[in-house]
């Protein structure tokens, strides 16, 4: 923007200025990956600290890039206008995109899919071997059981969207139901159908965890964990939180607006600070504690305590 | 390849072009991109659905009895939604999963209402089409709504556009294609400016209300013309011109009526959306609001437009 732009846009208050970021030094360094102008990393994931997947959404389309250990690399889109990635395994990775195309990936090879008589965006993917569940923005979701897809819409997701997944295996696949003035519920696919629990005040945007018996529910506000019986909140110092991970259960990280960054350390969230106040929407902590953070930049660094 | 993706491909030509570069420039002011997602027809971001199911889109085949208007099915519902879906939603940010909804509702709505059509055609009907719409984006703001406010932000409440202005898009738009105008970057533009979903009911009723301001102020212009033109065509009847003065009133006549039809679809709009802004909960504070923004936003967007103009004059120098 020149400067008789910004001078006119400040006069007429169009140029708002946000929160301050935290304070304190950066924890957090730049990775070395350029996207392009008015691009937004919008998936995270993988299995360790050198198989990284990576979703973001450029003007006019949307791209997937691996990080194998020494440096990021575009891919080829294996789905039409891919937006979500699931990685169970460095050969077993899932992806799902527009108009109910999916694919799978060996390691080696994708090999694409398409969902029969869906002509939705799926938005998100969760997958083991042959077993996957894939959701479409909307009051159902689809499940495939190594031969057929079956799309199960029980009255409970009625006036309700399907937006996340999150699964430990293919018989635990959870999923944040939302209302407005009603308890977050959580939705969970055990294989065959769903069961419903309500969790707490807010609103479930994200899950990530490591195990059935450690996993995290993100609310823009605050967070629940899950220890395999019962949800129980734990705040967070930083509000507007878009996304978490976990890669240990003593090595977490939620991100959200105004470069926000805060680090699970086994007791409580603190700040991390990141230097930027650009929105954060995505993140992955590979097991050894090696953790990406990213929104229109990726950045990294090491949680160890 | 689809059934009617040839029927239903884009027009490249100059005039496109032309139009296209300006609504381009607009939308980028904007923070939105004209271009269509994922490249042309067929591309990595393509959506097949309305090409694949024009068939039983309202206005496809022999639009209102005039087999003339096709063999493009024009106007029809399948051409606009076509651009509409592979064009909108550029904004890179919609962590609440809004435009998504939107467009999955959209089909699944459109499917459940050609199930259950009653007419005689087989097609959706008109009434039908607009229901999905108004569902469509009433389902989606219910579903994302719930993160927006557990940040502590206003909720999404822009109403779908109102019947009219839906029908000129839904024809109007087609119409040109078969012109020969590419209008997807119009169609997603429309969409993108003055019906976006993630919009709150305020932001979204007084951008509407620009754009019906804008309709009669267009209209009246055209009014304007035609009486111009009628005065013209009298003015070479009485001086011995009878045949050119019956052509420029004949014309001038067309004008001030396509004018009158633009003023009542403006006048029409802007009563309807702000009723059904008020049933969506938008209260004399939520529209004040909304002027400041919108107006705040134009007068940036006026701001950026007379910057660039100038860095292009004083580049020449």
């Amino acid at each position: 923007m020149n400067k008789l732009a910004a001078l006119l846009l400040a006069l007429v208050g169009c140029d708002r200025g946000a929160a301050a970021p935290p304070a304190g030094p950066a924890e957090w360094t730049v990775d070395p990956i350029d996207l392009g102008a008015g691009a937004i990393v919008d998936g995270l994931t993988g299995t360790s600290s050198h198989d990284v997947w990576l979703t973001a959404a450029v003007d006019g389309g949307r791209v997937v890039l691996h990080f194998d250990g020494t440096g990021w690399h575009v891919v080829e889109p294996p789905v039409r206008g891919p937006r979500a990635l699931w990685a169970a395994a460095p050969d077993d990775v899932w992806a799902v995109g527009r108009a109910g195309t999916y694919a799978h990936y060996d390691g080696a090879t994708w090999t694409p899919g398409q969902i029969p008589d869906v002509p939705l965006d799926l938005v998100d993917v969760v997958g083991f071997g042959d077993r996957v569940v894939a959701a479409a923005a909307g009051p159902r979701v689809f499940a495939y059981d190594g031969h057929a897809w079956t799309t199960l819409e029980p009255p409970e997701l009625a006036g309700a969207a399907v937006f996340k997944l999150w699964g430990s295996s293919a018989t635990n696949v959870l999923m944040p139901i939302n209302r407005l003035d009603r308890p977050i519920t959580i939705a969970r696919y055990t294989g065959r159908w769903l069961t419903f629990e309500e969790v707490g005040a807010g609103a479930g945007v994200k899950l990530a965890g490591t195990g059935p018996g450690d996993i995290w529910l993100l609310s823009p506000q605050t967070t629940y964990h899950y220890d395999g019986t019962t949800w129980t909140e734990r705040p967070v110092p930083r509000p507007k939180l878009f996304s978490i991970a976990a890669g240990a259960p003593d090595r977490a990280v939620a991100v959200g607006e105004d470069g926000a960054a805060v680090i699970w350390d086994g007791a409580r969230w603190r700040d991390s600070p990141t230097g930027t106040r650009e929105r954060l929407q995505a993140a992955y902590v590979a097991p050894d504690g090696q953790a990406w953070i990213a929104g229109a930049r990726v950045y990294r660094r090491t949680l160890r305590f | 390849m689809g059934i009617h993706d040839a029927q239903m491909q884009e027009k490249s030509n100059l005039p496109s072009t032309i139009l296209n570069t300006g609504i381009d420039y607009i939308l980028g002011l904007g923070g939105y991109s004209g271009a269509r997602r994922g490249g042309a027809q067929g591309g990595a971001e393509d959506n097949p659905f309305y090409r694949d199911n024009a068939d039983w889109m309202p206005g496809w085949g022999n639009t209102f009895g005039l087999p003339g208007l096709d063999p493009n099915g024009v106007p029809s519902g399948a051409t606009a939604q076509d651009r509409a879906t592979n064009y909108v939603g550029h904004k890179a940010n919609d962590p609440d999963g809004i435009w998504d909804g939107v467009r999955n509702n959209l089909m699944t709505n459109e499917r459940a209402a050609h199930a259950a059509s009653t007419e005689p055609d087989g097609h959706m009907g008109y009434w039908d089409l607009y229901n999905a719409h108004v569902d469509a984006y009433a389902d989606a703001q219910t579903a994302g709504n719930p993160a927006r406010v557990a940040r502590g932000e206003e909720a999404a409440g822009n109403t779908f556009i109102d019947p009219a202005s839906f029908a000129l898009a839904v024809y109007g738009a087609p119409l040109l294609e078969h012109m020969g105008i590419d209008t997807g970057p119009l169609t997603g533009a429309s969409i993108d400016l003055f019906n976006d979903p993630t919009d709150t009911v305020g932001d979204g009723w007084a951008k509407r209300m620009g754009l019906a301001a804008g309709e009669i102020g267009a209209g009246g212009v055209a009014m304007g013309a035609g009486g111009l033109g009628i005065g013209a065509g009298i003015g070479n009847i009485l001086t011995g011109s009878p045949l050119t003065g019956l052509g420029e009133i004949g014309a001038g006549a067309g004008s001030m009526l396509a004018g009158a039809g633009l003023m009542g679809v403006g006048a029409f709009s802007g009563a309807y959306n702000t009723v059904t802004a008020i049933g969506n909960g938008m209260g004399i504070g939520d529209a004040a609001s909304g002027l400041v923004n919108v107006g705040g936003s134009v007068l940036g967007a006026g701001a950026q437009m007379a910057s660039d103009a100038w860095g292009g004059i004083t580049s020449l120098f």
